[in-house]
């Protein structure tokens, strides 16, 4: 059969993993803290059908030889850590990074990593994720508390009604030398791998470390334009790739017809 | 009549294989740092066929190196050589060239490609090390890492690119310095952008439509000898 049907099937497949990734993007466009992936391809290996250099008769020395590529194939899906754009709340505990790095959070015995600063207030007065994972270094508000304030440098305190303070300390946040490297774990947390390299902690905005921007939130980076610019040209891509399986299947029909 | 026969099945193999580098084309439409191909085959004196015994056509193929559109990403790791130039990968059968710069870091901070083959520098390969890690790549191809150097991106580029053989992964091999390497010398390297494929899906429809009609083409000619085939038989039968 001809190679062309399986070449083309490799394209449309990777074309439905693309799709995949930017439906994905836009359905995440309003979640606080998302950052957008997208799908890197590289072309599968080549059949060699003659080398260069090889002799074709006495004398003629072919310059350049024909390898046939069969397709494409799907190497990764990357994070894009661009800035997402910041809105404006009325929370205390709504805390947005301006700049590089992570908020802590302690998730199955291990830390893992965060943009989405919409904090919650455990039971026991802790500082978690909408879902219930404390932020670490744990922040512990105590319950007379009736002021929570947190500067740019991280720097937070809790007082009660007089503007006595109850207790204050430092928020540290992690970053990575590649954080297009880390791997999403859902819940709009991230894990470091072997590509972003171990977290480096620090204080908010000393050692290139973000600021904490308090009462603003970190939207999703995802642009609806970009994706639906995206979407389109991998629709395209896919029908092309459709386009050849019919070009590979009209030929073979031809063939079937040569004998009557 | 066996003869032309023959012919008209060597051209339609022929507009096969056309049709699968095309094909590989249209399947790496996305795919960043991808170079277009075409394959051609050259026809030659057909005597040569039956003095020689030796095939009728030479298949060639050329790259296309134009640059693809360059796209904006963001991530530091991210390059695109503006200009001519490969980089350099260390892979496990020895250097290899790339124009597709989506690197990444292993488990030791080396520059690597997203197959875990080392992107090299000047001196070998390059490792970010640094307490407060802030990578900069500049254009003429630095990696500073905390401001201070720690590598130098080797570019380099050949003086006969067509001689270069695709590897796959984005890859391009020299075998026996075929392609005359040298040291590049006008690009400019863009980090946070990528190249992006330089397939023209019009040139690749275009050519496919060409290649569907030529291949019916060649179809009805060999059912029109086989029809006249036929007839001469039954005459011959009927003398």
């Amino acid at each position: 059969m001809i190679r062309a049907l399986w070449t083309a099937a490799t394209g449309m497949q990777a074309q439905q993993l693309n799709q995949d990734v930017i439906a994905n993007n836009l359905a995440n466009i309003n979640t606080v803290g998302f950052k957008k992936s997208r799908a890197d391809f590289q072309d599968l290996m080549y059949r060699v059908f003659t080398k260069a250099g090889a002799e074709t008769s006495a004398d003629i020395e072919l310059p350049i030889g024909i390898e046939i590529g069969m397709g494409v194939k799907p190497v990764a899906t990357q994070k894009m850590f661009s800035q997402g754009d910041y809105q404006q709340t009325e929370n205390d505990l709504d805390w947005a990074i301006e700049g590089g790095g992570f908020f802590q959070v302690t998730y199955d015995d291990r830390t893992v990593y965060t943009r989405a600063g919409s904090f919650k207030v455990d039971k026991d007065g802790n500082l978690c994720t909408a879902e219930g994972y404390k932020l670490t270094p744990e922040i512990t508000i105590p319950q007379e508390t009736v002021h929570f304030t947190i500067d740019s440098g991280g720097t937070w305190t809790a007082a009660d009604g007089t503007g006595t303070t109850l207790s204050s300390g430092r928020l540290e946040l992690a970053k990575f030398v590649n954080p297009a490297g880390l791997s999403s774990i859902g819940r709009n947390m991230f894990d470091a791998t072997e590509g972003s390299g171990e977290a480096v902690m620090g204080n908010p905005g000393e050692e290139g470390m973000g600021t904490i921007s308090q009462h603003f939130l970190e939207m999703s980076n995802v642009k609806v334009v970009d994706e639906m610019v995206k979407m389109i040209v991998g629709q395209r891509a896919y029908e092309i790739n459709s386009k050849a399986i019919q070009t590979a299947d009209n030929m073979l029909q031809m063939i079937n017809n040569l004998k009557r | 009549m066996i003869r032309s026969l023959n012919a008209m099945s060597r051209e339609c193999i022929r507009l096969i294989n056309r049709l699968d580098c095309i094909t590989n084309n249209i399947a790496n439409v996305n795919t960043s740092g991808f170079k277009a191909e075409r394959a051609f085959f050259l026809e030659k004196d057909p005597d040569d066929l039956y003095n020689a015994g030796r095939p009728l056509e030479s298949a060639i193929r050329t790259i296309n190196y134009s640059q693809g559109v360059i796209q904006k990403t963001g991530n530091t790791l991210d390059l695109a050589i503006d200009g001519k130039g490969f980089f350099v990968v260390k892979t496990e059968k020895g250097e290899a060239y790339t124009q597709d710069g989506k690197f990444t870091l292993d488990a030791d901070k080396n520059l690597v490609t997203e197959m875990g083959d080392y992107v090299l520098g000047t001196s070998g390969k390059i490792t970010i090390s640094g307490d407060n890690v802030e990578i900069e790549i500049t254009g003429s191809g630095a990696v500073n890492v905390d401001d201070s150097e720690v590598g130098m991106l080797k570019i380099v580029d050949f003086g006969k690119p067509d001689r270069l053989v695709k590897q796959g992964n984005g890859l391009f091999r020299n075998p026996d310095d075929a392609a005359k390497l040298q040291m590049g010398k006008t690009h400019e390297i863009l980090s946070g952008y990528l190249e992006l494929s330089n397939v023209k899906a019009v040139e690749e429809m275009v050519d496919m439509i060409n290649v569907n009609r030529s291949f019916e083409l060649y179809q009805k000619v060999m059912q029109t000898l086989q029809e006249q085939d036929k007839l001469s038989t039954n005459r011959i039968g009927k003398l």
